[in-house]
């Protein structure tokens, strides 16, 4: 189809009243308008996300007085339901590091995070078949920070890029299973060394109005092995608390430059006034402990701004600790 | 162009356009976007159901609760006297304790906050000496629902030496003595408010701890009981408050106990211990992982105690209690203490995390109990004087007085309740884990007896045969929930003392009374969980309905989640995929509230022999039906051939080591259960003597499966003729809808009887409710208790008075938001006052607070409400008056409360009464939410 036809077609279909798009497109948490399990789904769905901000972080007693560098960050994701048993979704996202010296890019990250082509639907399937491209998710991971995870490279419990299978089990009632196997995207390895497997369990409990727990591990043909534990409470008023363990180890599992180790406290308030607070402590074992409290509001539709304070102490770098602040401000559909 | 193409362009999106217009419901406002960590579950949403609570939508919202119940007083309870609740300070048969408590930890708030008014202090004094000194607080709950506070005083010294090494594993000499004084009281929230308001400002600071106090509890989760740390002082003060005169005793509150006893004991023991080491501690400092350890003890040990209780304003009873034990145990200990957080904050050693995968312990011991009980009227000269000897271990005095009452018709004050001696053989197993954030522990303990009583008309003698079983589950999420299962036998005998050949000789047996039926058995079940869901609700009923054989019919039913959440997770999951870094949690079974349940058999010699009368052959398979085995001929095969039990045997066997955890295997031990209940019950048909009824009793009723044995019973029993009962105590709590909580709260005094009455009680149950009365847990406030029968609550809007209450209030819908300020005005209906010229009245609003971490308490206060002359002449019992909690004219406002109001929220409000200061009514609380200006309902 020539370009002037695309255009055309893309215009008609968008040009059309909103009311008939909003019966078929999602954005933002993407729940349904009615009960799947008695109202037939509409045969088309499209779920679609989308982040950008901006991230500005100060550090007391900076080597040389030289501040991290700004972040811009972007990040997406969409999801076509074709009827309620087959779906395609993709995730990527895109930091660029801007010297607040120079006022130069410093680095860029741009990444696909996650293709997945999945048979089965997570409200009305016990059995779920995926298959895909991006890390599988093996762990609670409530992390209220991840952009400064991004810049301060604390992305040691991320799972390896893979292409993968994936079988989920969910009674629908408490209990899901989650079991992935794949092959690492490095084609200098040989087969046996690109071998990669991944399990989950759940157990959600009423306790304390809905808790859940989290066990899962990762494991490669490059002996790297990853274990964690959680709990994951969400109260009736939307409040999230999680408390995380987790241990990654390397080739020799003995050693302790390859022992990892992190111990994870987080909150997050439910939304009152446009406003949400937010608290998370990580102690990564012999490496480095934070701890911050922040506030997220958002003064408009779409639009959002952060501010958090927190202090670490490094223990791999000389000891050295230090406070810190951020200021985020973005727009997320 | 090619017009063809865009045609059919239009043609595609037309067909696409018309499936997608066709399903869906109406587009809804969006609601405002949150980051990506959604959560999972929403708010019940507020269907308007029919309940006591009501709402009118209209500017004047009236909300009320009703208390229909008459004030007649309540109908008596068939639970047995001694199982009502299991008191762990005054029980007999106390080990030290000391064990229990450094083996685990019961709950987080212990570990964080509690332990902080537990102090345990060591000076030594030689290399194996040293000196203890133990201030400890316990808090439990009563049957009233009042908090009962065991505030400890202990002191004395204590002596371990290791007298010998053999192949690295040291024999310990260990010995001890302590004088402890305990102080035993009712607490309430009301009450603590009342002794801040009298007490002098330096002591409310130190009760309160400086101010930490009421920041806890607005901050911590409910779970906080605030009275475990109120007036950490009371636990100095009780050796001095301890009652060695007649003025003292008669400054106690009614209905407080005051103890003091002097223990000791010896023990030789032996210990095996090995550190396994995890792969994280070679790393780090090589210490073990896991200690295991395995000390074998013999000991002996002793306590003498008297009991005050003040039994109203002129009567006291006192209680003796003279214990020994000897015996010997093993424990197993498979764990460690393990500190988290350690290093983040100065000086704290971080939070105490207890792993014990095993926990395992077997006692054996024989116990030499003694106790006696006397009451007196200290408005007598020489009750005062028989009480200063008692109280100092005396009684001869107080005997001489009541046989001076009872024979000289003298007015001596003195009464004589009863004097009890008992041997008692126990074992007990007690097998359990802990791994911090869960702990279950099960302690078993079957027994025998030999009681010999003298009360007021003479003494008789009885023969016990007890199987007690107690069973608690905790973990960090839900709390607490325990399960005590008691089977027991009374036989009513007489002692024949003879005489042996060999002089000076005494020989003594046991006949069975002549008059009545000699055995009273009963089995008794106590379910009492803090956090129970629909699920476990279902499970618990089964248990009482099987452990009866009643059926329990015409309570409402509760669906397991509910179908509103079901509905809202569909919707929201619906779109989303199993690589999704959100989580969206379950519905999980609806959480309902607090639960307690309690069944009672009682059975007779003859119905039991009717029983075991029966062939062996209906004896299998009447068991057989109790532990579910289903095939009829596997059953009958088990019944005719030792091979066949052997072969089957070996599930019990290999799911032995999984009784160390506390698991049991039904199916693997169902044949060794019914082998032993139908030996048991044929000895218990053959034996003649009361001894060997005992002894059959006492096999009969020593199983890991009580219900399951209890069940088979009854199945083989004629139903007609026995008596049984379950009563049914709920209340509801949490976030579950409206339609939900009054569904279970109709389950709240429920109860259900079989056709057969109870007998009245026997002699000895009049001993046991004696010996009951010295139970903390069966404190009780003593006279009658205010009631409240209705509250309601409803808001007067009006215009400010003052210029700063314009923005105060909260406004995007009102009409005349700027102008228009709600005044709370809150009207109780009281009964049972007693004739009383005044009211005291406890409020406490709390709001959860913007942050909404925890609660807020806006308003906590007592106020005095006069009665009018004229009103309480007419109807001196009742009153009905009106409290403002908010506005100018309000006593209860302040600053926070008001801005807090005007901004709106939820709220809860909790109410109780007081004629006389101290006998306080059932709290009673009313949740309502101010929105937009308006008064509505949670």
């Amino acid at each position: 189809m020539r370009l002037r036809h695309r255009i055309f077609l893309t215009l008609t279909i968008l040009s059309w009243p909103l009311p008939g798009l909003s019966k078929f497109l999602y954005h933002g948490d993407c729940s349904l308008k009615y009960d799947p399990a008695f109202t037939e789904p509409v045969p088309v769905n499209i779920c679609a996300n989308a982040n950008a901000g901006t991230w500005i972080t100060s550090k007391s007693k900076a080597p040389k007085n030289i501040q991290p560098p700004i972040l811009h960050h972007a990040d997406g994701d969409l999801s076509l339901f074709l009827t309620p048993w087959v779906s395609l979704s993709g995730k990527a996202h895109s930091n660029i590091y801007i010297s607040r010296e120079t006022g130069k890019t410093v680095s860029r990250d741009q990444e696909r995070d996650m293709i997945l082509l999945q048979i089965g639907n997570n409200a009305l399937s016990r059995h779920r078949l995926g298959a895909g491209r991006g890390r599988p998710v093996y762990r609670i991971d409530h992390n209220l920070r991840r952009q400064l995870d991004f810049a301060w490279g604390l992305e040691f419990f991320e799972a390896p890029d893979v292409d993968f299978v994936n079988y989920t089990y969910d009674n629908q009632l408490d209990w899901t299973v989650q079991a992935s196997y794949g092959k690492l995207n490095e084609t200098k390895l040989n087969d046996r060394q690109q071998a990669f497997g991944a399990v989950r369990g759940m157990y959600d409990i009423a306790a304390l109005e809905g808790t859940r727990i989290v066990v899962g591990g990762f494991g490669d043909g490059l002996l790297r092995r990853s274990l964690s534990v959680g709990l994951l409470n969400v109260n009736g008023k939307g409040d999230e608390t999680a408390l995380e363990f987790a241990r990654t180890f390397g080739l020799f599992p003995y050693d302790p430059n390859e022992f990892r180790q992190l111990i994870r406290l987080s909150y997050l308030s439910h939304e009152q006034d446009r406003i949400r607070y937010k608290f998370q402590y990580d102690d990564y074992f012999r490496h480095v402990r934070l701890g911050g409290m922040g506030v997220v509001y958002n003064p408009m539709k779409y639009a959002e701004l952060e501010c958090q304070i927190g202090y670490a102490k490094h223990e791999d770098t000389g000891s050295l600790s230090h406070w810190f602040a951020y200021l985020h401000a973005g727009v997320h559909l | 162009m090619n017009l063809k193409r865009v045609v059919s362009g239009l043609v595609i999106v037309l067909m696409l356009k018309s499936p997608l217009l066709a399903a869906g419901a109406k587009k809804k406002p969006r609601a405002a976007t949150q980051p990506a960590q959604t959560n999972g579950q929403s708010k019940t949403g507020q269907a308007a159901h029919a309940s006591t609570t009501k709402t009118v939508e209209n500017t004047n919202t009236v909300i009320e609760i009703n208390d229909t119940a008459t004030d007649d007083a309540d109908v008596p309870s068939n639970r047995p006297i001694d199982r009502i609740f299991r008191n762990p300070v005054l029980a007999s048969g106390l080990s030290s304790g000391a064990d229990a408590i450094n083996k685990s930890i019961d709950s987080l708030m212990q570990s964080l906050f509690y332990s902080l008014v537990d102090n345990k202090l060591k000076w030594p004094l030689t290399g194996s000496a040293s000196i203890n000194l133990g201030l400890t607080r316990e808090v439990f709950t009563a049957r009233s629902g009042a908090y009962v506070v065991v505030d400890r005083f202990g002191i004395g010294p204590e002596y371990s030496k290791e007298l010998y090494r053999y192949n690295n594993i040291p024999v310990t000499l260990g010995a001890y003595q302590s004088t402890d004084v305990y102080d035993i009281y009712l607490r309430t929230d009301p009450m603590r408010v009342t002794d801040n308001k009298k007490l002098p400002w330096w002591r409310v600071a130190v009760n309160n701890w400086f101010g930490v106090l009421p920041l806890l509890e607005a901050i911590l989760p409910p779970s906080f009981n605030a009275n475990e740390m109120y007036d950490p002082l009371n636990r100095l003060e009780a050796p001095f408050s301890f009652p060695l005169s007649a003025e003292s005793a008669g400054t106690m509150d009614i209905g407080s106990i005051k103890s003091y006893s002097i223990s000791g004991g010896v023990n030789l023991g032996i210990e095996m211990s090995q550190g396994l080491h995890g792969f994280k501690d070679q790393i780090t400092t090589g210490a073990s992982a896991i200690d295991v350890r395995l000390p074998y003890t013999v000991f002996r040990t002793g306590e003498y105690r008297i009991n005050i209780l003040k039994k109203d304003s002129n009567t006291v009873w006192i209680g003796l209690m003279d214990a020994n034990r000897l015996g010997h145990k093993v424990e197993t200990k498979l764990g460690k203490t393990y500190y988290l957080l350690s290093k983040t904050i100065p000086l704290w050693k971080g939070m105490a995390a207890p792993i014990f995968p095993i926990d395992f312990g077997i006692e054996e011991a024989i116990g030499d109990l003694f106790g006696r009980v006397y009451s007196f009227d200290l408005r007598n000269e020489e009750a005062k004087t028989a009480y200063l000897e008692a109280v100092h271990g005396n009684f001869a005095p107080a005997q001489i007085s009541w046989l001076r009452a009872r024979e000289d018709n003298f007015d001596t004050g003195v009464s004589f309740f009863y004097t009890k001696q008992e041997r008692r053989y126990e074992t007990s197993i007690g097998t359990g884990h802990n791994i911090f954030i869960t702990n279950k522990h099960s302690q078993r303990t079957h027994s025998d007896a030999e009681i010999e009583i003298t009360d007021a008309t003479g003494k008789y003698h009885i023969l016990e045969a007890k199987e007690d079983r107690d069973l608690k589950r905790w973990d960090m999420l839900t709390g607490a929930s325990e399960e005590n299962i008691t089977l027991q036998a009374e036989l009513m005998v007489r002692k024949v003392v003879e005489k042996e050949q060999s002089e000076g000789d005494l020989k003594s047996r046991f006949e069975f009374l002549a008059q009545g039926n000699p055995i009273d058995i009963s089995f008794s079940l106590s379910l009492n969980d803090k956090f129970v869901e629909t699920e476990d609700l279902t499970d618990y009923l089964e248990l009482l309905s099987r452990f009866t054989q009643l059926k329990i019919e015409g309570l409402p039913k509760i669906q397991t989640r509910e179908p509103e959440n079901l509905a809202i997770r569909r919707r929201q999951v619906f779109l989303t995929n199993d690589q999704s870094e959100t989580h969206h949690l379950h519905v999980t079974p609806t959480h309902l509230g607090r639960f307690e349940g309690y069944a009672t058999v009682r059975m007779t010699n003859d119905q039991l022999l009717a029983i075991a009368a029966l062939p062996r052959a209906a004896l299998w398979k009447g068991f057989c039906d109790g532990f579910k085995v289903a095939n009829t001929e596997k059953c009958l095969l088990w019944e005719k051939s030792l091979f066949w039990r052997n072969l089957y045997r070996t599930g019990s066997i290999i799911s032995q080591p999984l009784k160390l955890m506390d698991y049991r295997w039904t199916e693997a031990d169902s044949v060794d259960e019914i082998e032993d209940s139908v030996a048991a019950l044929k000895r218990f048909y053959k034996g003649k003597t009361p001894e060997l009824k005992q002894a059959a009793l006492r096999s009969l009723f020593a199983t890991d499966y009580p219900v399951e044995r209890v069940e088979s019973i009854l199945k083989l029993a004629d139903l007609a003729k026995i008596p049984r009962s379950i009563e049914l105590e709920a209340q509801p709590k949490g976030n579950a809808s409206e339609d939900v909580k009054n569904r279970f709260k109709k389950y709240d005094g429920h109860r259900f009887t079989s056709d057969t009455p109870f007998p009245p009680p026997a002699r000895y149950d009049t001993t046991k409710e004696a010996e009951a009365k010295f139970d903390p847990a069966n404190l009780t406030f003593v006279g009658t208790k205010p009631r409240i029968k209705k509250i309601s609550l409803y808001a007067d809007v009006r215009a400010p008075t003052f210029g700063k209450n314009k923005k105060s209030t909260n406004s995007s819908n009102s009409t005349n938001s700027d102008s228009q300020t709600v005044i709370l005005i809150t009207r109780l209906a009281i009964s049972k006052l007693g004739g009383a010229d005044h009211v005291s009245v406890y409020v406490k609003l709390e709001q959860a607070g913007r942050v909404q971490l925890a609660k807020l308490k806006l308003i906590e206060d007592i106020i005095e409400v006069p009665i009018p002359d004229d009103f309480s002449i007419s109807a001196p019992d009742r009153a009905n008056f009106l409290i403002k909690l908010s506005g100018p004219q309000s006593v209860l406002a302040n600053l926070i409360s008001e801005e807090s109001l005007s901004l709106g929220g939820e709220y809860k409000l909790t109410l109780a009464v007081s004629g006389a200061g101290r006998l306080w009514s059932d709290e009673k609380t009313l949740e309502f939410r101010i929105e937009d200006g308006q008064l509505k309902a949670r």
